[in-house]
């Protein structure tokens, strides 16, 4: 009761209390308020003439060079969290350690774990350094730790230090904490732009593949109707066919072999045989049918279709050499299928030669070995010195429809039918290419009888 | 007893025609346009238009308020800041009696901190500097213009507002004498009286210290002897300038002080019956002096030879008793009742009136403890009506 009255007579006459100067306050306040016009200032240059598409270093730079006018601030670095990994990305004054990632036991992980900002003195000799930040190198006694937050989501960490000791205010800490806010947003931003840039490319090429691939189904209507046809008539000229072969043959028998016309005869019926084979195919190829397989020597499927087109090829100079493995296995297979994709694989050697002043030449081997997933396979390689392939088109030249050559001699469809053939038969066709050297194409068959 | 103590004043000029200093002192607190307020007994007498040609004298622009009464109202003050704000005065001129400068100091606080007058009632609730306050007295006796208090009534609740804080101690008091010729007999004699009972209760006061206690002994040694002269001549500025050096002295005193169960007492009646509060003061001051004796006789006795009465040989006790009987006589020599006339005033509001009083800042510097029966009975003391004592 005594006390009380004592102390509320020391309040009436008041030693706590003093005459405030509105003058002196109206100062501090001035003070107060420039500052912090600065402080929005600085905010609202973040918010407007930082560009989406400004890089984070340039974005540090923007707030590093008004900073120091409104809180102590020798040093501004900014730290993102991607995935499990604490990266410094950027820093002010700029630094050779961007990129590099915070070990796990750095005391910037304890402030993304509390996810509240906190002030860290540096203390030189106790071992408090911290060694991932320039601190040494600036040094720096005081550093604002503030986590950079996307609703309630942490993506970053903002740094603030200066050499100045204790010299953060809880004023300082507001700010710091509304620049953070802001430079979280805007990091953001910079990350969702990536992200449409991203997207907008993934759809664009999504697109480009559509029309392509509309225009292909286009052609492939087209080519069906064709084939159709072609096959109508292939089966149109197969009975004729069979009788000038036959009568031909007929003519023959009674004919001496020394006969004049004797030759012309044979003549006929070789070239009736290669019609009517080629009919065949065209029927086979048009009707699409499941193909017969059976045990297929790959010498054999060399030696026919040479047969077939070597004359066509040496009358271009080139010469054809064979280096065929004397006991190669069969492979289960469809010999037709597989000639098919050979003579392609031919004639595009002899195209690739074309123009080519050095000695031209295609290399055929056949041989056994072993393909990545360790089956035993085998081989059939055909290797030119021709033009080769360039590096933009390589990954190109299995696509229907792609083709180097001029509109009347390709459609495109040659390797991309074979590549089909292949993997029908559980394989693959391999490529290589050196621009100005030559290409060898390799069709790989499995031995095994699984085929997955 | 009291180990530290605080002295808190403003700067002070003092002296015949201290009033053409206005216009310099505001520049020298740094205003461009000042409020002016005053009341409209004192604009009649042009004391405002001579501060404001001293205004204009010195370059600068004043907007001039003066619908201010006497124990001046919460919706003045409202009034007052809205007129300040619309204005954009940053400095506040008060001229003229205790309330057109109570008023300004309520004007000064709303103008800087906000809020409603309410809000500050007490000690020190003012947290931000009020703007620039430069004050010209024109009565001998509130001591306003020296004091950290503001008394403002709370209409609604009929309760005078005491607000106490170091900021309301003005930045400049501009005291001339010379404006105390235009007050008539009466408000001369009521506002004497006033500064007596701040120079007594302060001098009393739980919280005097030597330098309060300097300025309230000279304060009543100059109003016992000038106070009858300066009531009785209007152009005699001897006493004039000792009132002013009195009235003062007493703010000085009282400001830093405080006060006591009178002023207490005085702010309730004011409040509930719009009484004039140099005289309510006035017939108070004898009846608490005498509950008070008990507490401090020593000090009464020293009062009694301040008052100029002739206490050799007599008891500590006797010398004490003359104290109070001499302010009794010169309150009668200046026509001061010693009853306070009212109709009829129930039980219940007396009671009422001491519960109020007993919360009032005032009342914790009375040096006797005082219990809500204690004021019960002061106050149906003097306003026991139609009993003329001789």
């Amino acid at each position: 009761m005594i006390d009380d009255k004592a102390r509320l007579i020391e309040n009436l006459t008041g030693v706590r209390s003093s005459k405030l100067n509105y003058y002196v306050e109206l100062k501090k306040r001035n003070r107060e308020i420039v500052i912090q016009n600065r402080r929005l200032e600085i905010i609202h240059q973040l918010s407007r003439d930082i560009n989406i598409d400004m890089s984070l270093e340039m974005i540090v730079q923007r707030v590093y060079e008004n900073l120091p006018l409104v809180i102590p601030c020798d040093f501004l670095g900014l730290i993102t969290l991607e995935g499990s990994e604490l990266r410094l990305v950027a820093t002010q004054p700029p630094l050779p350690c961007n990129g590099l990632v915070v070990p796990r036991n750095s005391v910037l992980w304890e402030t993304i774990r509390k996810q509240q900002e906190q002030v860290y003195l540096c203390v030189a000799g106790d071992g408090k350094l911290l060694e991932e930040l320039p601190v040494r190198q600036f040094e720096l006694n005081c550093l604002i730790l503030d986590p950079l937050k996307v609703k309630q989501n942490i993506i970053g960490m903002l740094v603030i230090g200066t050499r100045e000791k204790n010299i953060y205010s809880q004023n300082d800490l507001t700010f710091a904490r509304q620049l953070a806010d802001q430079l979280a947003i805007c990091v953001q931003n910079r990350r969702l732009y990536e992200e449409v840039v991203q997207a907008k490319r993934e759809w664009e090429e999504a697109f480009r593949a559509r029309v392509q691939m509309q225009a292909q189904l286009i052609q492939s209507a087209k080519l069906a109707a064709i084939g159709e046809m072609a096959a109508g008539v292939a089966h149109e000229l197969n009975s004729p066919m069979t009788v000038i072969i036959g009568n031909a043959q007929m003519l023959q028998r009674e004919l001496e072999p020394e006969h004049p016309a004797s030759q012309l005869l044979k003549d006929i019926v070789t070239c009736g045989l290669r019609c009517k084979k080629i009919i065949q195919n065209l029927l086979t190829f048009a009707r699409q049918e499941p193909p017969v397989v059976a045990p297929t020597d790959l010498n054999e499927v060399v030696e026919r279709v040479l047969s077939l087109v070597k004359y066509q090829i040496n009358r271009n100079g080139i010469n054809v050499c064979t280096d065929l493995a004397p006991d190669l296995p069969r492979v289960a297979a469809n010999g037709q299928q597989l000639d098919q994709v050979l003579i392609n694989l031919l004639l595009n050697a002899r195209d690739a030669l074309e123009g080519v002043e050095r000695e031209r030449y295609i290399h055929i081997r056949t041989g056994v070995r072993r393909d990545e997933n360790g089956r035993r396979c085998a081989v059939v390689t055909v290797q030119d010195n021709g033009q080769g392939i360039s590096p933009e088109n390589m990954s190109r030249v299995f696509d229907p429809f792609f083709t180097t050559k001029e509109a009347s001699r390709g459609t495109g469809l040659g390797l991309s039918v074979s590549l089909g053939i292949a993997r029908a038969h559980g394989g693959t066709i391999e490529v290589e290419s050196r621009p100005g050297e030559g290409s060898t194409f390799t069709l790989v068959l499995p031995l095994e009888e699984d085929r997955s | 007893m009291r180990m530290i103590s605080k002295f808190v004043a403003p700067e002070i000029i003092f002296g015949l025609g201290a009033l053409s200093q206005v216009g310099e002192s505001a520049l020298r607190l740094g205003a461009t346009k000042l409020f002016v307020i005053s009341d409209p007994g004192v604009v009649a007498n042009r004391w405002v238009d001579r501060a404001i040609d001293r205004l204009k004298e010195a370059g600068l622009s004043f907007e001039v308020w003066f619908e201010v009464t006497s124990n001046p109202k919460d919706y003045e003050v409202i009034e007052g800041v809205k007129r300040y704000q619309d204005t954009g005065c940053d400095a506040i001129l008060a001229v003229g009696g205790g309330s057109p400068i109570d008023v300004a100091k309520a004007v000064a606080i709303l103008a800087t901190n906000g809020g409603v007058i309410q809000d500050y009632e007490g000690v020190n609730k003012i947290t931000r500097p009020l703007p620039p306050l430069l004050v010209v007295p024109t009565t001998a006796g509130s001591g306003s213009e020296v004091t950290q208090f503001a008394i403002i009534v709370d209409t609604r609740r009929k309760v005078k507002m005491t607000i106490i804080s170091k900021s309301l101690v003005p930045d400049i008091a501009i005291i001339d004498p010379v404006v105390l010729q235009t007050k008539d007999a009466r408000l001369t004699a009521a506002t004497g009286l006033d500064a007596l009972s701040h120079a007594i209760e302060s001098f009393v006061s739980l919280a005097a210290t030597p330098l309060t206690d300097v300025n309230a002994l000279n304060a009543i040694r100059l109003v016992a002897r000038y106070l009858r002269p300066s009531v009785a001549c209007r152009s005699n500025l001897e006493a004039k300038s000792a009132m002013a050096m009195a009235a003062l002295q007493a703010g000085l005193a009282f400001s830093n002080a405080i006060l006591g169960a009178t002023h207490a007492m005085a702010h309730q009646l004011d409040a509930q019956l719009d009484l004039h509060h140099g005289e309510t003061n006035a017939i108070l001051l004898p009846y608490v002096m005498e509950f008070n004796m008990i507490a401090c006789v020593e000090k009464f006795a020293r009062i009694a030879e301040a008052m100029g009465e002739n206490i050799a040989g007599l008891s500590t006790w006797e010398a004490a008793e003359r104290a109070i009987q001499a302010v009794r006589r010169l309150a009668r020599d200046l026509d001061i009742p010693d009853k306070i006339t009212v109709g009829n005033l129930s039980e219940e509001r007396i009671n009422n009136l001491a519960q109020n009083a007993l919360k009032d800042a005032c009342i914790i510097t009375n040096p006797r403890d005082v219990t809500e029966r204690d004021l019960h009975n002061l106050f149906a003391l003097t306003l026991k009506r139609g009993i003329q004592v001789d």
